[in-house]
């Protein structure tokens, strides 16, 4: 169940369930999920920590780390290539080149014993771009993007730069080799509110200038109205909302989506009353039977607690799993 | 209310599988120590039709060079060997305690003055120290050897005391207790010290297990005359005094207090990681 | 930079104090230093008449009994300073010349054995972290654990037992065979290697699985830090990953303890190195420990601490060239 529209998708996730095994129980951390990422467009992965997002973007790059274990569905690149069935090395080649990851919390990202300058540089050098020369100014260009000094940078430690500078570094590194699709972890979580608007804009800047595809991972929905142009939206696991940014703000179809927007405070408009999501995150070793979001849902009826409510299009890229949608 | 302490205590350690079976094995060591002498008692009359006998039922081990049950003199010699180790950690942990509280809380110029003596302790290699201190005070009395093999062991434990103390004196409620006028000394024994025992305690494991290894390497070089069944006594006259690891049909002689040396250290050890597990909760192995 | 001051003059106190306390030590025996000597000397027969033993014991130590003890302290370590550490009872050669001697045969053996043990120890661990999890893993975490419980001595007597006496494939006791003449020839070389692997395996068999633990509970550590996944996310070779990432950072800690193992390898082990009968420091350590022989124990020692407090020292300055995060003010 494919969600197709009239671009080109960059990513094609069908049916995609991960699971990871902790002793003898596992707790399944993607629950049949299916996504296109459209080429060029700037996406938005929304849920609370917990929800799968990440698991999700991993699987992006086949990097799912032990215990965790994709047990069925497909991830397809480009229409062609099959991610998840990679050899090492063409696994290898791909990373990076392609599909580019911000992780989350960049603090530990580089290794603290290499110059970031080697790292950077490095990351050339595998993908067999030899040129050192030309390594070096592509590098000081895209840490001019981001708004850092080449030089201090480069041949600065890790530990001598600070969280907003890492997490820029990152960014710069990760747009080495022209990927396609850069993906960024929560990458305005742990920083104040004037690095967050810094990164937000640099985003934007890199979309227009490059073109390229992004996948933003977040909590926050704030940040989405900034950057992004469609918001999907996860809750244990499942994708439960996907939409315009426009739509799902001014008009959510999926209770939990409607919660977060209620939820989150607004820099524009009236400051309006927050109210927070009833009750707490599922336990995902023992999820609720049926509709996972059942047991915080003010709509829910008997046909929740016992059905799963599949992702269907209610209109032209509007998709809703709710059995209730109608009804809100 | 202090059985059901024990019985906790008791499933812990048998959840953690190195630690069972670490304790398991001191326990054997123990019992054979404390029981074993009563059952067997220790003949010292030289018996020349049975020189190197080897082992059988009624010589479980066999017999030495002046054909003694050597199984009887290993159950004898445990109890010297544990003797021994339990003393020196006893005191190592005593002394190294109690220098680091003192240079921990105290601070200043008792800190700057102890810290520089744990330092300077700290380099003077280990056991030549001991060696030469033993040979020095050619003493027999087990407290006196526990005191020369913790020369240089307390220091270790000195100075990961003192570093714990920095941080745990300025927790609130020793600020409670000075502002309450309890004398330093009193606060650092009966509030600090408490939080520290499970670091102490583990502490006393590792010097035992170094005293182990010291006391047996000493007995072995010959340097200080103690008790002829210790086990490495019974190394050093089955090498040098008999020559026992030249005759081939001797070879029971050498083997069996090895045997027992290792397996001893062995569950010293692998009780001390477990209770390493126990304390530090790191990733499970 | 001031807290390399602070480690220096912690180590020169140190030396001074090592060399007051063996200053001292020789002071512990029961009786008069001198007595002793002279009585050694008569009873070994090296001295006929009770003045030519009293002659000859004053010449082996650097200081007049005689004198008030301050004077007596000077003079010794003037007496260090200038490299006279007196003379062997037993053999009556000078301390300084025996430690020439016996000191490069040491070194060697105990270079090769730390270098071995860390070297395979750190390959070992890094192994085993990779392979967490496994059969292979569990059962070699509990072989490693009994190796390192085997103190050094027993194994060198095992050894000794297994492969001198019993298939005897190694030379029992020596540097060399004493019947070739010291020389670059291949067959002087390759005997010193015959005679020194025993040794050196005894060192490498009980140390290695320290080496080796260490490392592999670090990696492990490593293994799940963020930086190795984002290595594996830019695309490195995974053989780049293991060697400058995961190889890297957890050889780090291991450092100190290289450098300072370094110093105490200066030292020999005195029992291995007597069973094995192999002209080392600590052999003459232990012999001079047996005879009682207080000019050499006290030469010996001091050298030992000397090289040890120093080896710490260069230890401290060399890790914070190598890690770039202690690389900080004071």
């Amino acid at each position: 169940m494919s969600e197709l529209g009239s671009f080109k998708n960059v990513y094609d996730i069908e049916g995609l369930t991960i699971e990871y095994e902790v002793g003898r129980s596992s707790l399944r951390a993607v629950n049949d999920v299916s996504l296109g990422i459209r080429d060029g467009e700037a996406l938005g992965i929304v849920g609370e920590s917990g929800s799968g997002k990440t698991t999700l973007a991993l699987s992006l790059l086949n990097l799912v780390p032990p215990p965790g274990r994709v047990k069925s569905g497909k991830v397809v690149f480009d229409g062609q290539i099959d991610i998840l069935s990679l050899s090492g090395e063409e696994l290898r080649k791909f990373r990076w080149k392609q599909t580019a990851m911000v992780f989350q919390g960049a603090l530990n990202s580089f290794n603290p014993v290499l110059r970031v300058g080697d790292q950077i540089l490095e990351t050339m050098t595998e993908h067999g771009l030899g040129d050192r020369q030309k390594g070096m100014e592509k590098a000081s260009d895209l840490l001019r993007l981001v708004r850092l000094d080449p030089e201090r940078t480069m041949k600065a430690f890790p530990h001598e730069l600070s969280g907003g500078m890492k997490q820029r570094a990152l960014i710069a590194t990760s747009l080495l080799l022209d990927p396609k699709v850069l993906i960024l972890d929560e990458p305005t979580t742990a920083l104040d509110v004037i690095s967050q608007k810094y990164i937000l804009n640099i985003l934007s800047d890199l979309r227009r200038k490059l073109g390229i595809t992004i996948v933003l991972l977040t909590h926050d929905l704030a940040i989405c109205t900034e950057v992004v142009d469609r918001i999907a939206v996860m809750y244990a696991g499942r994708m439960v909302e996907i939409a315009k940014t426009q739509d799902l703000f001014l008009r959510p179809k999926h209770p939990y989506s409607m919660g977060l927007i209620r939820a989150t405070p607004s820099v524009f408009g009236d400051v309006k009353e927050l109210k927070p999501i009833a009750g707490s995150p599922p336990d995902m070793f023992n999820p609720p039977q049926g509709c996972p979001f059942n047991p915080r849902c003010p709509f829910a009826s008997q046909v929740c607690t016992s059905k799963v409510p599949n992702l269907e299009m209610i209109s032209e890229g509007r998709l809703v799993a709710c059995h209730k949608w109608g009804d809100i | 209310m202090e059985i059901r302490n024990l019985t906790k205590t008791l499933r812990i350690l048998i959840e953690n599988r190195r630690a069972f079976i670490g304790l398991l094995i001191i326990f054997s060591f123990v019992f054979m120590a404390l029981v074993g002498p009563l059952l067997m008692p220790l003949e010292l009359d030289p018996r020349f039709d049975r020189v190197y006998a080897p082992p059988s039922l009624e010589h479980p081990l066999g017999c030495d060079y002046i054909g003694l049950d050597i199984f009887t003199q290993i159950v004898w010699g445990a109890k010297d060997v544990l003797v021994i180790i339990l003393l020196a950690g006893s005191i190592t942990v005593f002394i190294g305690a109690s220098v680091g509280l003192i240079a921990g809380y105290f601070g200043g110029f008792v800190d700057l003055l102890l810290s520089t003596l744990v330092d300077i302790v700290l380099t003077i290699p280990g056991l030549p120290l001991v060696i030469v201190l033993a040979g020095l005070i050619q003493t027999r009395d087990p407290f006196s050897i526990g005191l020369i093999l913790s020369a240089n062991a307390w220091a270790w434990l000195a100075r990961g005391i003192r570093s714990q103390v920095f941080s745990i004196k300025e927790r609130d409620f020793i600020e409670a207790s000075r502002a309450m006028g309890i004398g330093k000394l009193r606060i650092v024994f009966n509030d600090i010290l408490p939080i520290l025992m499970p670091y102490v305690g583990i502490n006393f494991l590792f010097a035992v297990i170094q005293s182990l290894y010291a006391s047996v390497a000493l007995f072995f070089i010959g340097v200080l005359p103690f008790s002829t069944v210790h086990w490495g006594t019974m190394l050093n006259i089955a090498m040098q005094v008999s020559g026992a690891i030249f005759v081939p049909y001797a070879r029971h002689y050498v083997i069996a207090p090895i045997i027992f040396i290792v397996l001893l250290q062995v569950g010293l050890i692998l009780f001390s990681y477990g209770i390493e597990d126990i304390f530090n909760p790191r990733l499970k192995t | 930079m001031k807290w390399i001051y602070r480690r220096a003059t912690i180590a020169l106190l140190s030396i001074f104090f090592t060399l007051v306390l063996t200053f001292f030590l020789i002071r512990l025996m029961p009786g008069n230093p001198m007595d002793v000597y002279v009585q050694i000397l008569i009873r070994s027969g090296r001295a006929k008449t009770r003045e030519e033993a009293i002659e000859r014991a004053k010449s082996l130590m650097p200081v007049n009994m005689n004198d008030p003890i301050w004077k007596q302290l000077v003079d010794y370590i003037a007496g260090v300073l200038r490299g006279d550490l007196g003379r062997s009872i037993s053999s009556f050669t000078p301390v300084s010349e025996i430690i020439v001697k016996s000191l490069p045969w040491t070194v060697f053996v105990s270079s090769i054995a730390l270098a071995t043990s860390f070297a395979v120890g750190t390959l070992l661990g890094l192994i085993l972290a990779y392979k967490r999890g496994t059969a292979f893993e569990g059962f070699s975490v509990s072989a490693l654990t009994i190796f390192g419980a085997i103190p050094n001595y027993i194994m060198a007597l095992i050894l000794f037992y297994v492969l001198t006496i019993v298939y005897p494939v190694f030379p029992m006791r020596g540097a060399y065979d004493s019947t070739i003449k010291p020389g670059f020839t291949f067959e002087f070389i390759s005997s010193v290697l015959k005679h020194a692997v025993l040794p050196i395996a005894s060192y490498v068999l009980t140390d290695f699985s320290g080496w080796a633990l260490g490392i592999r509970a670090m990696a492990t550590t490593i293994l799940g830090e963020d930086y190795v996944t984002v290595a594996k996310a830019r695309g490195l070779r995974e053989s780049k990953i293991v060697r400058s990432y995961v190889g890297r950072n957890s050889i780090l800690p291991q450092f100190t303890a290289l450098v300072l193992s370094i110093g105490f390898m200066f030292g020999g082990s005195p029992l291995v190195e007597t069973i094995f009968t192999y002209p080392g420091i600590g052999r003459f350590f232990a012999a001079g420990v047996s005879a009682r022989d207080y000019p050499l124990l006290q030469g010996l020692f001091l050298m030992l601490s000397i090289t040890v407090i120093s080896a710490n020292l260069v230890a401290d300055i060399l890790y914070t060239k190598i890690d770039p995060r202690v690389r900080v003010s004071d």
